[in-house]
């Protein structure tokens, strides 16, 4: 994505908080940028570094990846074993040169789809001036 | 220096073997070439004397052990060494109580990359170890550098060249307590574009041989993600973003188990920079969980456990 | 018709020959010996053999065949990728040459493989004759030699600051054509040929008996002894210049695809892995065995060649050292 195009960003919703909150925010007809792409899972703690990985060489310009709150978890500790493993994951990919605005995680919960609007804006006014053009998208032929 | 060590070690092996605390002892051997040396399986007593000990021990032999989970194996471990075992131990693949751990004080080794930087490999006749210097012999002419200067350097930064488990030591301990993590400090401290530049330039290098997996110790998955086709993760090709993904999803399973033994780094062909990824994982650990892999058998794994009062910051 | 060159007028001649052609040199990059483009100026004329082999210009580690996509209007569509390789030369080692020699009997004999032969024809191949020996060189060992001409388009060789060559097939008579340097007699290849041959020991293999004792010694001791120790990585294979194992996959995303072939090898543990999970060769041993047999018995039974060429790449780079001189003694025992 260059400079002043509007970016995409897949997000990963678990199902149990946060995708309830993005379907509430949807219910109630709060606005947000259409920017997001969303993948429903069971927990956050289902997601493994290979989805964000992948889904950079995908050509996706941004990540969101969002939970329970810790405490929350609808299978007990799922988020708190995420929380450690997303610290990790974001650290080394921006050790390696990739911006770590494209690398987001917030916790929604499923009443809180004021929150999750906002978490959208944030993260999408973020990127508007990441320049996403970097090595790991993967093109095949033109 | 060394003769002593290498006189220790072959004594050492001979009890184990005698005693019948172990089936099998695995060990150092002299290479076809001075600088390679090659695993031997030793079951019988009388076979020790091809056993040595030199700066050109490369090799992590702990990868090795998962083969043998059901006999008593014996092992000749450097401090990394040792560290691979603990960590093996910690995720059951291993029993303390079949092992028998001949561990050995390191003082440092050097790969093929760090002879290459200063002569060429295709005429080396010899290669003589005397304290601090490296004399190599190019047909018939002697070559003398300083052992320091060609240490690896994933040897360089090393804070354990002391076994940490073991059942008896070979060489007096050294005692190191360094900052190994200020390269990796430095390094995060350039722009977004410099580090790009140079993780492509090393990712360019890579061949995809898996060299890096297979040596590896704490690598024992008996179905790797690169072999999985459904899903399919990576391409098998060497496009430079299949040759990223490879390194870095095989560096994101690490976490935890990586001891940082650096025999990745020490016998890939290409010489590739896997040293400072692995740096970065440790030196991540230890600031936010406050963990170093391998140290003790009771430490929790930091990624099967967790805190309520984790780092919380970068959420939003 | 032999030609004598100073160094700096090579130079200049390959740099006049970039505008037409694509040259691959060895050069020194980052205290490694690579095989490379020539850049204009680096050239390097020493003993040691660079890491990578020709092989890559006629088998590429990831070669694209063809690409296809759908599109909801068109449908379906597939088209052949055109295999339009420059004319290349490339310097190299007559181990090198020897290894295309090999490779080419597997590929161009009965079914012609399309995607090679464009490149090999392409190919123009200049071999620079060794002065000596490298310590984990072992060429003449099986059935090779440092002034080996066989297959080279130009033969050559470095005495003191100059550089002789001679033409060998048509397509090499025509690039000397470029070659301007003062003329010198034919001899002197015969000459140079016999001052290093004098200095080298010899100890050749007999081809036909190494086949019948390897196949002999299929079910020997030997590979497990060496399967306890190999980690099952692809560094040999990957930088053999004979070996030639190939993958053929598909890479596709969202409607369009690409099909590729890359390299593979022998050593991996999923090469032979079938559907049912089954694996024939499942452990170290047996692929190591395969890797052995298929050099020393299955290549020469044939295709009339022992499929080594004694370049020594993988003694130096096996991380635990099998060393495949070691092979072949013990299998002549």
């Amino acid at each position: 994505m260059e400079k002043g195009k509007e970016p995409k960003i897949l997000a990963f919703l678990c199902n149990w908080c946060s995708y309830q909150g993005a379907n509430l925010a949807g219910v109630s007809r709060i606005q947000y940028p259409p920017n997001i792409r969303v993948i429903r899972v069971p927990c956050s703690g289902r997601i493994r570094p290979e989805f964000i990985i992948k889904s950079l060489q995908e050509g996706w310009d941004g990540v969101l990846i969002s939970g329970c709150h810790p405490g929350d978890c609808h299978y007990i500790e799922g988020n708190y074993y995420a929380r450690r493993k997303f610290l990790m994951v974001k650290k080394l990919l921006n050790f390696i040169g990739i911006d770590e605005r494209r690398i987001n995680f917030s916790w929604v919960s499923a009443a809180e789809g004021e929150k999750f609007s906002q978490v959208v804006k944030e993260v999408v006014e973020k990127m508007k001036n990441v320049d996403c053009k970097n090595y790991m998208k993967k093109v095949l032929y033109e | 220096m060394n003769n002593k060590i290498i006189e220790n070690i072959r004594m050492e092996v001979k009890k184990a073997l005698k005693k019948k605390k172990v089936d099998l002892v695995i060990a150092y051997g002299a290479g076809s070439i001075p600088y390679k040396t090659k695993p031997l399986f030793i079951t019988d007593e009388n076979d020790t004397d091809g056993i040595i000990w030199n700066s050109f021990c490369n090799i992590n032999l702990a990868g090795y052990l998962v083969k043998y989970q059901d006999k008593k194996v014996g092992i000749i471990a450097k401090g990394c060494d040792t560290r691979a075992i603990i960590s093996l131990i910690k995720e059951k693949k291993l029993k303390r109580g079949q092992l028998y751990i001949i561990g050995v004080v390191c003082d440092g080794m050097i790969a093929i990359t760090d002879i290459d930087k200063k002569i060429s490999l295709s005429s080396i006749d010899s290669i003589i170890e005397d304290n601090n210097k490296i004399i190599i012999s190019e047909n018939g002419i002697k070559k003398e550098f300083s052992r320091a200067d060609m240490i690896n350097i994933s040897c360089g930064d090393c804070n354990y060249p002391d076994p940490v488990l073991s059942d008896v030591i070979i060489g007096e301990k050294r005692n190191i307590n360094k900052d190994r993590f200020k390269k990796v400090k430095d390094f995060e401290k350039l722009k977004d574009l410099e580090k790009e530049e140079f993780f492509k330039k090393e990712f360019e290098k890579c061949i995809r041989c898996y060299a890096c997996k297979e040596v590896c110790p704490v690598c024992y998955c008996k179905e790797c993600f690169t072999e999985s086709s459904d899903p399919k993760w990576i391409d098998t090709g060497v496009e430079t973003t299949d040759k990223a993904m490879y390194l870095l999803i095989r560096a994101f399973h690490m976490i935890g188990r990586c001891v940082d033994c650096g025999a990745c780094n020490r016998i890939c062909p290409k010489g590739v920079d896997l040293n400072i990824i692995m740096n970065k994982i440790a030196s991540d650990l230890k600031d936010n969980f406050q963990f170093e892999a391998g140290i003790s058998i009771d430490d929790k794994i930091p990624l099967v456990t967790y805190k309520e009062d984790d780092i919380n910051d970068f959420i939003l | 018709m032999a030609f004598k060159i100073t160094l700096k007028n090579l130079l200049n001649i390959l740099n006049g020959l970039s505008k037409n052609y694509l040259i691959f040199v060895p050069i020194l990059d980052n205290n490694k010996i690579k095989l490379k483009r020539f850049d204009g100026k680096n050239f390097y004329t020493g003993t040691e053999l660079p890491i990578n082999s020709i092989k890559e210009l006629v088998l590429p580690q990831r070669d694209c065949m063809l690409k296809y996509k759908w599109e909801k209007d068109s449908g379906y569509s597939v088209e052949e990728i055109k295999q339009e390789s420059k004319k290349t030369i490339v310097f190299c080692k007559p181990c090198d040459t020897q290894s295309v020699n090999i490779i080419d009997k597997i590929f161009l004999n009965n079914k012609e493989d399309n995607y090679y032969k464009e490149k090999r024809e392409n190919l123009i191949i200049i071999s620079i004759g060794c002065s000596t020996l490298c310590r984990t060189c072992f060429c003449t060992t099986v059935d090779g030699s440092p002034f080996n001409e066989k297959g080279s388009d130009i033969f050559a060789f470095f005495k003191d600051d100059s550089f002789i060559l001679k033409s060998v097939t048509y397509k090499g008579f025509f690039i000397l054509k470029n070659f301007e340097g003062s003329e010198i007699e034919d001899k002197i290849f015969i000459e140079e040929r016999n001052n290093v041959e004098k200095n080298i020991e010899y100890t050749p293999v007999n081809i036909r008996e190494l086949k019948e004792k390897a196949n002999s010694k299929f079910e020997d001791n030997i590979w497990k002894e060496l399967g306890e120790a190999c980690i099952g990585c692809g560094a040999c294979t990957y930088l053999c210049p004979t070996c030639h194992c190939f993958d053929i996959q598909e890479e596709v995303k969202k409607n369009i695809g690409l099909r590729v072939r890359n390299w593979d090898s022998c050593q991996f543990s999923f090469f032979t892995k079938e559907a049912s999970g089954h694996n024939p060769r499942v452990s170290n041993r047996e692929r190591m065995r395969q890797r052995f047999e298929h050099k020393f018995s299955y290549i020469p039974e044939n295709n009339n060649e022992i499929g080594c060429v004694g370049c020594g790449r993988c003694v130096v780079y096996c991380p635990v050292n099998i060393d495949i001189r070691e092979v072949i003694e013990r299998i002549m025992e």
